[in-house]
């Protein structure tokens, strides 16, 4: 039976928490240290996120992320896989979980106001 | 340890098999770079190939609008998640820039159809790698059997 991915990375994070508990600094993989970092966008990827949100303010709450790619592409958006992978590095656009994606709003702000 | 030995033992999908399989299955991948905007397979064109993800960060579109988006090291891309009946069923993506390891698909078929411990291996940790990661692509199409691949 082969060993659960995702299941392995909540052991570890228990772990990690416990012993946090006990004033050792845990290892941290630098995939973890990736995942955690969340990028600091240029004005130029605020301008190019802010031209995504108006494109997903046209889609469904859960929109199609292929959907959304092919739009950008459409309406000329600069560099629309890089940028549409910094929103989802962001977790300004993340996924629901059944195929589709949300856009968390209150991250969008947050990101782009600084 | 070579890089696709590593991917091999970082996948959830490879990383239960044994040293002389993951040295057999060595031979058989190839790697490619990958860069922003490369098209790896498109919905509808014969499938050629199934995809080992060393770097980067891959977006899978099925038809209907459904995705998954795959940036870990060892995410296999193949099987029902890629293709149906010898053609894909998604288009793959490249969103950042990055390499893969690339198996044939008849070549890969060829090993799990067959009766070994390394064809079990693959098959029971696929399925439990496909559940954690894109349980929605299993209603795309039945895949009891590996010729629908």
């Amino acid at each position: 039976m082969g060993r659960p991915f995702k299941d392995k990375s909540t052991i570890w994070r228990k772990k990690k928490t416990q012993k946090s508990v006990d004033n050792e600094i845990p290892p941290v993989t630098c995939e973890e240290e990736n995942a955690d970092r969340k990028p600091d966008l240029s004005e130029s990827q605020k301008e190019t996120a802010k031209q995504f949100a108006l494109l997903a303010r046209t889609m469904e709450d859960h929109f199609s992320l292929p959907r959304l790619l092919d739009m950008a592409k459409v309406n000329d958006l600069k560099d629309p896989h890089i940028n549409l992978n910094l929103l989802l590095k962001t977790k300004i656009i993340i996924p629901d979980g059944s195929g589709y994606f949300v856009w968390d709003s209150d991250v969008f702000e947050k990101i782009t106001s600084c | 340890m070579s890089g696709i030995k590593q991917v091999l033992k970082q996948s959830p999908v490879f990383s239960t098999i044994e040293e002389d399989d993951v040295e057999n299955l060595d031979a058989i991948f190839d790697k490619w770079d990958v860069h922003a905007g490369d098209i790896l397979a498109t919905i509808g064109d014969p499938a050629q190939y199934f995809f080992l993800l060393e770097k980067g960060i891959v977006l899978l579109a099925m038809d209907g609008g459904k995705s998954v988006v795959l940036n870990a090291c060892g995410d296999f891309i193949g099987m029902e998640l890629l293709s149906a009946k010898g053609k894909y069923n998604t288009t793959l993506t490249v969103l950042e820039d990055g390499c893969v390891y690339v198996i044939p698909r008849r070549a890969f078929l060829k090993i799990i159809q067959e009766d070994t411990q390394v064809a079990d291996a693959i098959m029971s940790s696929w399925q439990i790698f496909l559940d954690q990661t894109a349980p929605f692509a299993k209603d795309i199409e039945d895949a009891s059997l590996p010729d629908k691949f």
